[in-house]
């Protein structure tokens, strides 16, 4: 079994090298490409495949991997979910579909896959919850669902961020799925990994760029919150939760507090919380002078690190501190992001107030 | 007055993060002069400073700081300087941010009276490290908000004071002595073979914002005039590698410069820093016409009444206009402005007046009113839209 796992993300890796320049030509022919405008940094258009690219690879490389069927049946459900995004993904990147539109979908998948029995039905502890009444757990896991993959698309907002998360998120929840002898969602993740690698040589690239697209963003962003939410319910009675919850919120704490703390500095300024502007995470560390692909690696490494943080502190201080230690950790590091980037703009106002432009 | 009845003034001069600003460097002994019999004042100061006996005479204590390249050294140290004066003190003068961090807790825990001397825009500085230029830009909001009077020597840092924080600080200005010297042409022809009014006088005092490219590209498009560079410090010959070899490069005692400014054409002024510059304050005592850079900082301190230049062609014209009475008028109403903002007298009687004002004042409070926060639609639902905040 082990060798499935190192020979999967190489499939998928070799596919995604195969695919993407193929589905580069189709989408410069059909227009399906990411124009440049004032917001944006790119200055000429790049076509939007990476999400098609990095799907099929590793669906592919699945398909290799796995004896039978039956392996991957009880994941069937979470890859339709991301197979249906990824449509709307590929038709909202050619025609821009209303939000309400992709919210609805969103919505309806999340129901489906409660409906399905994946959800989150407990708090398994923290603050001294366990078990969550229907209503709550219905509620709760539409709202993380939606909130997640919404949270996911926002953060692909710079060359490397998205897939170099995913790639993250994908590994760190392949090592929490062997603890748990769930072999069969390792192998999903590895696979996907495995794309997403490939994905990055053009996603970096000066000449082939390509993007994920939302596409790809909105379906990596439900695969990762479904997937978590199935290693939570499966590792329930493996006594390993203790390592689990902390995993799963470690990866995932960064995408949505930040999109949380967007939408909260947007409302208090008096703005829409849906109201696009330079304030995500990945424009804070932008400003301490990163080039984009630095910056990536950069938010990689500290998801990284809220991840080992959360892996190593849960036996000493059990899940609700180790929570709020993540918790403080992430405002702890926004906050100093944030403080530059004050500092910066002060700078700019105050060079036009030299030269008496204010 | 008997010592026991005096307020207890403590002044910290030390060389924190940055260095002591070169205005309050000189206005430490006007202060002491002034307020040595009102005050009983303990003295903490910067070992790049020399005092002499008789002032250090005229102290209660005296401390001296050493100065150290080192910030984190510079932060230690300051910190502990703040933390012994307000053992010693009724009113702390501090100059600089680098202790602010204790300005929370002196509010907080006891009666004594902070007045910051603000040097500029700390964080500024380029040469700074991205963990100390982060330090020093959240210290100077804690230092405008936990002092109960602020102090700046230039109403453009006033005007950003009040834009960034709500709080209106006090202008102090920077001072200068006039030049109690008689010209002597013969020194400057056999010491530099220059003639008097034959040549244009830059003075350097500082490498970071030194436009000193532009001068150099005007002169080369003139040829009436020749340029002599000049610094007490050893910043001219930092600067060297920046100067053509034909340019005069001059490094000299004070007395010697004052000769020089006195009998050159006109004097440049190039620098760009967030301050009052005693160089510039003395040149405008000398009555010559003045070539000022155009920032906001230059201007105010000139009160708009300077020639200024930000790029060579500018520079150029002040030459063509050089003999102009509109020029020398100009120059002499620089000397007006000198004489009745940036004597001695005049700053040192500031000084005391905010002193004196600090004994009584309580916590500091905003001068920006209630509604700068609302948002226009709000204002307008409000009834309020003639308020029009600008967002």
């Amino acid at each position: 079994m082990e060798t499935v796992y190192l020979i999967t993300p190489l499939v998928g890796f070799v596919f995604v090298l195969l695919f993407i320049p193929a589905l580069r030509l189709i989408a410069i022919r059909i227009n399906l490409v990411d124009k440049p405008n004032a917001r944006k940094v790119h200055t000429t258009p790049v076509p939007l495949v990476g999400g098609m690219g990095v799907f099929f690879a590793a669906m592919i490389a699945l398909l290799l991997a796995v004896s039978s069927w039956d392996v991957l049946s009880e994941f069937k459900n979470m890859l339709l979910g991301s197979f249906i995004l990824l449509v709307m993904g590929v038709i909202d990147d050619k025609v821009d579909l209303r939000a309400t539109l992709k919210l609805v979908v969103q919505l309806l998948l999340a129901h489906f896959v409660y409906a399905q029995g994946i959800k989150i039905d407990s708090l398994y502890g923290i603050m001294g919850i366990d078990e969550l009444p229907e209503m709550v757990s219905y509620v709760l896991t539409i709202l993380v669902i939606t909130g997640v993959v919404n949270a996911f698309n926002l953060m692909d907002g710079i060359d490397g961020l998205i897939a170099g998360l995913a790639i993250a998120s994908f590994l760190a929840y392949s090592v929490l799925a062997i603890l748990i002898d769930n072999s069969g969602l390792a192998i999903i993740f590895l696979a996907f990994a495995g794309a997403l690698v490939g994905f990055l040589r053009y996603n970096l690239s000066k000449t082939k760029k390509v993007f994920m697209g939302d596409a790809g963003s909105l379906a990596l962003g439900y695969i990762v919150v479904v997937s978590a939410i199935i290693i939570l319910q499966s590792g329930k009675d493996t006594g390993s939760m203790g390592i689990l919850i902390p995993g799963v919120v470690g990866i995932l704490m960064l995408p949505v507090f930040d999109s949380l703390r967007v939408y909260r500095r947007r409302i208090k300024s008096g703005k829409s919380p849906f109201q696009a502007d330079k304030t995500h995470f990945h424009h804070l560390v932008l400003q301490l002078g990163l080039k984009h692909k630095w910056a990536s690696a950069f938010i990689v490494l500290i998801v990284i690190l809220i991840f080992a943080v959360g892996m190593l502190s849960n036996s000493a201080l059990g899940i609700t501190l180790t929570l709020v230690t993540l918790l403080l950790m992430f405002i702890i590091i926004s906050s100093i992001l944030q403080h530059n980037s004050n500092m910066n703009a002060w700078r700019d106002k105050i060079q036009a107030m030299e030269k008496g432009e204010s | 007055m008997n010592q026991k009845h005096k307020t207890r003034l403590v002044i910290l001069a030390t060389d924190g993060i940055s260095k002591l600003s070169p205005g309050f460097e000189a206005a430490i002994i006007p202060i002491i002069n002034e307020l040595q019999g009102s005050h009983s004042i303990n003295l903490f100061l910067s070992e790049r400073i020399n005092l002499s006996s008789e002032t250090k005479a005229s102290l209660k204590s005296f401390v001296k700081c050493k100065s150290f390249r080192s910030g984190f050294l510079a932060f230690i140290q300051s910190s502990l300087c703040l933390l012994r004066g307000i053992f010693k003190a009724d009113i702390l003068l501090v100059h600089g941010i680098t202790a602010a961090w204790l300005f929370p807790f002196i509010q907080l825990l006891t009666r004594k009276k902070i007045i910051l001397r603000l040097h500029g825009m700390e964080w500024r500085n380029e040469s700074l490290s991205m963990l100390t230029k982060w330090y020093l830009f959240w210290a100077e909001k804690i230092a405008i908000q936990y002092s109960h009077l602020d102090i700046t020597d230039n109403e453009s840092v006033q005007d950003y004071t009040a834009a960034h924080y709500g709080y209106l600080s006090r202008i102090v200005e920077t001072g200068a002595s006039e030049l109690l010297v008689s010209p002597d042409p013969e020194f400057i022809r056999r010491q530099y073979m220059l003639e008097p009014g034959s040549y244009a006088y830059l003075e350097l005092s500082s490498k970071a914002n030194c436009k000193l490219e532009l001068v150099l590209e005007a002169m080369q498009q003139q040829a009436s005039l020749k340029l002599v560079i000049a610094s007490s410090s050893p910043i001219a010959s930092q600067l060297k590698s920046r100067i053509p070899t034909h340019i005069n490069l001059i490094e000299a005692p004070e007395q010697t410069l004052n000769q020089l400014k006195m009998q050159a054409a006109c004097y440049l002024f190039a620098n760009a820093s967030p301050m009052t510059d005693p160089m510039l304050v003395q040149a405008m005592m000398l009555g010559i016409p003045i070539a000022v850079y155009g920032v906001s900082y230059n201007r105010a301190a000139t009160e708009q009444k300077a020639s200024y230049f930000t790029s060579a062609k500018e520079l150029q014209a002040f030459f063509e206009h050089l003999n102009l009475p509109e020029t020398k008028a100009s120059a002499s109403i620089l000397k007006e402005i000198a004489i009745k903002r940036y004597t001695w007298k005049t700053i040192s009687l500031k000084y005391r007046n905010v002193i004196m004002e600090s004994v009584h004042s309580k916590k500091k409070g905003q001068f920006v009113p209630k509604t700068a926060g609302l948002q226009y639609d709000k204002l307008l639902s409000l009834g309020l839209a003639h308020l029009n905040n600008p967002s």
